[in-house]
């Protein structure tokens, strides 16, 4: 009688385990702007007027960022946030060579970060003129278009 | 001889005394009152149904004990192991969830909060400076 009821009880958290884990699960795809958290809209506000277009696997992603933005410091979040709507334009191809190559960075020896940390560092705080200069000099570092304000 | 007789004697006194008894009884049951014959006959039922029950317990062999040990255990056994199964799952589901919380780490949010701007990342000329890099 006992060993039955502590069968029940065990049954009932493993089922509504599973049934919040399902539906968390069926939760992050899909979700129109509207449905969205309020936490969750003011970080993917830059997304606001596109978002009910974005394909659901878009939004899922999105809502990726969303989650796991409160983990970062003010100035990572501020990044974040500048970054979102071109990261949102970027075609699936871009994105994931961005990510391979980010994943790729990461690997690198502290030096070596370090050494490009500085140099976007540099060009960021230069002129306009400066800026260019550098990017004819290092295409491979800065790009052929002024990223500095991203 | 004698003491056998005197036996035979008290044995015979004792029937005879016991058929008073019972023809007394025999005769009072007539003028009973219908309730208490009826509630005599409730707990003479129960009575009877108390000892049937341990005696058909007993009744069992060692087998028989063996048995419902067996039942007992087989019962348990398959609940133990849909508990287990259950608990797999649980702890499969609670890993699959740590090891996304680990991919997490290294998700779209932390490349958009990188010192370098997405765009470059998915720069050609970056990746041949990160592969040239990383082989040094």
């Amino acid at each position: 009688m006992v060993v039955r009821k502590y069968a029940a009880i065990i049954s009932y958290v493993l089922m509504s385990f599973l049934h919040t884990h399902i539906a968390n699960a069926e939760d992050t795809t899909g979700k129109p702007w509207a449905t969205l958290n309020d936490e969750q809209r003011i970080v993917l506000a830059p997304l606001a007027d596109e978002w009910d277009s974005l394909r659901p696997w878009q939004r899922e992603r999105m809502l990726e960022i969303a989650h796991d933005y409160p983990k970062m410091s003010p100035d990572r979040q501020e990044r974040v946030q500048q970054r979102l709507s071109s990261w949102s334009r970027m075609t699936p191809f871009e994105r994931e060579n961005a990510r391979k190559r980010y994943q790729q960075f990461k690997s690198l020896p502290p030096e070596k970060k370090e050494e490009m940390r500085k140099k976007w560092q540099e060009y960021r705080n230069s002129t306009p003129e400066k800026r260019q200069e550098l990017r004819t000099q290092h295409p491979e570092i800065f790009g052929t278009e002024d990223l500095s304000a991203k | 001889m004698q003491t056998y007789n005197e036996d035979q004697a008290i044995s015979m006194r004792d029937q005879e005394i016991a058929k008073n008894i019972a023809s007394l009884l025999n005769t009072n049951a007539i003028n009973i009152d219908a309730k208490i014959a009826s509630k005599l006959s409730y707990g003479r039922q129960k009575a009877l149904a108390n000892m049937a029950t341990p005696s058909s317990r007993l009744a069992l062999s060692q087998h028989g004990v063996l048995r419902l040990l067996g039942d007992y255990w087989h019962q348990h056994r398959l609940l133990i192991t849909f508990m287990m199964c259950g608990l797999g799952i649980v702890a499969l589901l609670l890993i699959q969830n740590s090891s996304n919380q680990d991919d997490t780490e290294q998700g779209d949010a932390f490349l958009l909060a990188s010192d370098l701007p997405p765009e470059i990342y998915s720069n050609e000329g970056f990746g041949t400076w990160l592969s040239e890099n990383t082989q040094q």
